[in-house]
């Protein structure tokens, strides 16, 4: 490897540099704002290219005018989803969670507009510079490079001098360090998050544009670079500055590995180095408490008190048991099948809900631990010839010492252990796709033999429905027991007030990552029936989207329910089937149900239901107490 | 022999002692207070001594042992209970969950106990429950024990922190600043159930602003003023030590 290659490597790694620094300010900016993490900005990355698209190819505006009206276009946007959508659900002082859900429902309807408008194929730009070569100091490079360095130097140059010289800037500044005090100066906090908003999506916008011409423009372009965006904000210490020389090194960084090691593996490096950071600096050093007036207005549903009694018990139990026979008689071939999927999806979602729902720790990499166990028990059977009744047990522990070996990240919290759990489930897939040897890439395992219990085999849909219940039943049986136990109560604690629960004696940290590995097993046994159930895996069915619908089931079900989760998982599965009639305007009305449900019915469906028994079971109770 | 020995504990943020060599000592059975103007250094040391805050460097020894570098929770389970001078709750638990967790150092079931339940566990889970109802009763909160801790009254609250602290039945409860936001009488009531602690013979370390209401509690008073120890003593020796008046008064304007 001569010296020429790398400073070649180098160039090319600061041009893809200077648009993961773009892209990641306008992570930062309205991290510091607003303390959110805005998964719908990697759309307004998508948008930009698509404007800039237009503009250029349809239009014949010039380069850099194309990058301005584009940006500027993209900024009206995301003041417009500030003013409608997370703006109102901020107001409310909706969780964390609510917000980050409130994103990705946004973007998921951002993305189906771009694939309606725009078709799924990507868009080659035309060509704006000669693909002549520049020698610069010895060095080839690409005009359109230089372009790219320019403009996005000179933007960035814009935004220091707009935070450092203006009033504005500076009044911004001072309203992300301390929004109360800043409005006690007239700086008005609606207008300041609603500025941040527009130069946020700007900056994305502009950022589009630039990388367009290299990438294509295609609706899944800001879906692929919003994690390394994320990386270098957090290389840079999530400042303004810092992102700026986090972008470059990141970008440095990936083509070197790209360049000296193997392409497979740079985004491993990418999403490790992202981990390896946020551990190293962004570790809380403190638990955190929760003052009383800091209270969520949202109360997690519990609606075991209604059922106390127990002719209602009983009244609830003959129900679902008649409801579930009728299923497993009535139903047919189609109904089966989608029941089952449910079901499966339940069974990782209940583990999701020990993570998230009981013991408050964000988990977007939920995917990866059902892809392992789905591979566990695929590749246990099928090369090893172990039983099934033994290989889903094992998918579910292999899952749970995965969790545990990783489990250190749970150090993390918030949003910074969202990123960190969605990285980690990242690199599982990408290890499933370039571990060849076992995992057979990006074709996946077929063949994988049906769950058979001595010579009897499960085939039919029916035979499916009662095995898969029955794991479901029985994962769910252990974790009401779990929950209503003196581990139960400690993860809750934890939960609630991280600084409360140690203060009692609660081994915070500990109970965190059991909570983990029981919650990532379940995922792996689900995984498991999955994969015996189709007969066939590949790694896609385990990335990071997966991760999203099950976090979404989880908070549409209603954090921290039980039947919830179950619900919730039902609720995401059926409904894309319910609006296949919509063709491709399914998934817009998808993402935007997904918002609704952040911005009215923040409890989740499990609040409805308890809403709707305590209004039956108990009419002259209600008045008086909030 | 002492129940917490703290010997020389230092501490600093930046360029600002927030403690400089400061000792105390809390004798077993008693109810005693550490006092001092605003930034004193009373919540630090309060911090340091349960373990959220590391110190910089001096001995902490709790029942005969070093707890300098241990965690809050482990100092807990080995008896040190606290509240905090911002009420901290389990907000979305009920009251009596809320003590129940803080019994949490008198049970040892977990994540195999709570599945398979056998007869030790059942009985643990009750022995639990009957030890936070008798707290909750102690402190008078009983009538609300199905409330959710979010949904009761601000006194109410505080009277809860107090009674999740002795659920863990501690060698010492550490009380930071609890009369702050107070009204008269609820400090009086207040003063009261703090007397009726110390007559159960727990040990009471109280870290209070309102200087009447420790003079009234506390039999040995330490004096901190910008991160040192001033004075330590009965109340009557506090309240005639000039250096202690000179922290509260200032001495050139009188």
């Amino acid at each position: 490897m001569t010296f020429d290659t790398i400073a070649q490597l180098v160039v090319s790694g600061l041009t893809i540099g200077c648009v993961y620094s773009l892209i990641g300010l306008g992570f930062a900016l309205t991290l510091k704002a607003t303390d959110l993490i805005n998964f719908a900005h990697s759309e307004m990355v998508m948008l930009g290219a698509f404007f800039g698209l237009m503009l250029t190819a349809q239009l014949g505006v010039p380069f850099v005018g194309a990058v301005l009206i584009s940006a500027v276009a993209t900024g009206i946007v995301g003041v417009i989803i500030e003013r409608f959508i997370l703006g109102p659900i901020m107001v409310r002082k909706a969780p964390q969670l609510n917000l980050l859900i409130a994103t990705l429902g946004l973007s998921i309807a951002l993305q189906a507009l771009a694939i309606i408008f725009w078709g799924r194929e990507p868009i080659a730009y035309p060509d704006l510079f000669s693909s002549q070569p520049l020698v610069i100091l010895g060095l080839r490079v690409q005009p359109l490079q230089l372009w790219i360095m320019g403009v996005s130097l000179v933007v960035m140059g814009a935004l220091q001098w707009f935070f450092q010289r203006t009033v504005t800037g500076i009044a911004w500044r001072a309203a992300s360090l301390d929004a109360t005090t800043a409005a006690l100066y007239g700086v008005g906090r609606r207008r300041n998050v609603a500025l941040t908003f527009g130069l946020s999506a700007a900056l994305g916008g502009a950022a589009g544009v630039l990388i367009a011409p290299l990438f294509f423009a295609s609706f899944g372009l800001g879906h692929s670079l919003i994690i390394k965006a994320f990386a270098a904000t957090a290389l840079g210490g999530f400042g303004i500055v810092g992102t700026m020389v986090g972008g470059l090194a990141l970008g440095v960084i990936e083509t070197l590995t790209a360049g000296l090691i193997s392409s497979d593996y740079k985004n491993i490096v990418t999403y490790a180095l992202l981990i390896a950071i946020l551990m190293l600096f962004f570790r809380p050093r403190l638990p955190k408490g929760r003052p009383a007036s800091d209270a969520a207005k949202v109360s997690v549903s519990d609606i075991s008190a209604l059922i106390a009694t127990p002719a209602r018990k009983l009244a609830l139990a003959g129900g679902l048991l008649a409801i579930w026979a009728g299923v497993g008689w009535f139903g047919d071939a189609y109904l089966l099948r989608i029941v089952n999927m449910s079901l499966i999806a339940a069974l990782a979602a209940l583990g999701l809900q020990v993570i998230v729902g009981l013991t408050g720790q964000f988990s977007f990499g939920q995917a990866g631990f059902y892809g392992i166990g789905a591979y566990t028990s695929a590749l246990v059977t099928m090369k090893l010839g172990v039983p099934f009744w033994l290989a889903l047990p094992l998918a579910g522990i292999l899952a749970g010492c995965a969790a545990l070996v990783v489990a250190p990240i749970l150090r993390l919290s918030g949003h910074f252990l969202a990123m960190a759990t969605l990285a980690l489930g990242e690199i599982i897939v990408l290890l499933m796709l370039n571990l060849k040897v076992i995992t057979n890439g990006a074709y996946g395992l077929y063949g994988i033999p049906l769950p058979s219990f001595g010579s009897y085999e499960v085939e039919s849909e029916g035979a499916f429905f009662v095995l898969i219940s029955a794991v479901v039943a029985l994962v769910y049986a252990a974790v009401v027991r779990l929950l209503h136990s003196r581990f139960g109560r400690s993860l809750v604690a934890v939960r609630e007030n991280e600084l409360a629960a140690i203060a009692c004696g609660i081994r915070a940290d500990r109970q965190k990552v059991k909570a983990f590995v029981i919650g990532s097993g379940c995922a792996g046994l689900a995984g498991s029936l999955y994969a015996h159930y189709l007969a066939y895996i590949s790694p896609e069915s385990f990335s990071f989207l997966t991760s999203v619908q099950m976090v979404t089931m989880v908070v549409i079900g209603g954090l921290g329910s039980l039947p919830g989760a179950i619900i919730g998982a039902f609720g995401v599965t059926l409904l894309p089937e319910m609006l296949r009639v919509l063709a491709d305007f399914r998934l817009v009305v998808y993402g935007g149900l997904i918002i609704l449900f952040m911005l009215f019915l923040p409890g989740g469906l499990a609040e409805v239901g308890r809403r709707l028994t305590s209004a039956l079971l108990a009419p002259r109770k209600t008045g008086g107490r909030p | 022999m002492s129940l917490l020995t703290v010997e020389g504990v230092s501490k600093r943020f930046g360029g600002l002692a927030a403690l400089d060599n400061v000792s105390l000592t809390v004798e077993p059975g008693a109810v005693c207070g550490l006092i001092g103007p605003n930034g004193s250094g009373k919540s630090t040391f309060f911090n340091v001594v349960t373990g959220v805050i590391p110190s910089d460097s001096g001995r902490i020894v709790f029942r005969d042992q070093e707890m300098q570098s241990a965690p809050p929770d482990r100092r807990q389970r080995l008896g040190l209970a606290r509240t905090f001078q911002e009420i901290q709750l389990f907000h979305d638990m009920t009251v009596l969950e809320n003590v129940m967790v803080g019994a949490n150092r008198m049970g040892t079931a977990d994540v195999f106990g709570a599945l398979f339940r056998p007869p030790s566990v059942r009985a643990e889970e009750r022995r639990l429950r009957e030890i936070a109802q008798a707290w909750l009763a102690f402190v008078g909160l009983s009538h609300l024990a199905g409330e959710r801790a979010r949904s009761i009254p601000y006194g109410h609250q505080r009277l809860l922190e107090i009674a999740r602290a002795l659920a863990s039945d501690p060698h010492l409860l550490m009380l930071d600043e609890p009369a702050a936001g107070m009204n008269p009488a609820e400090t009086r009531a207040l003063m009261a159930q703090i007397e009726r602690i110390a007559a159960k013979g727990i040990t009471v370390l109280l870290v209070e602003h309102n200087v009447r209401m420790v003079m009234n509690l506390c039999r040995a008073i330490t004096v901190l003023h910008h991160g040192q120890v001033i004075a330590t003593g009965a109340p009557a020796e506090i309240q005639a030590h000039p250096a202690v008046i000179d922290a509260y008064l200032g001495r050139t304007e009188i």
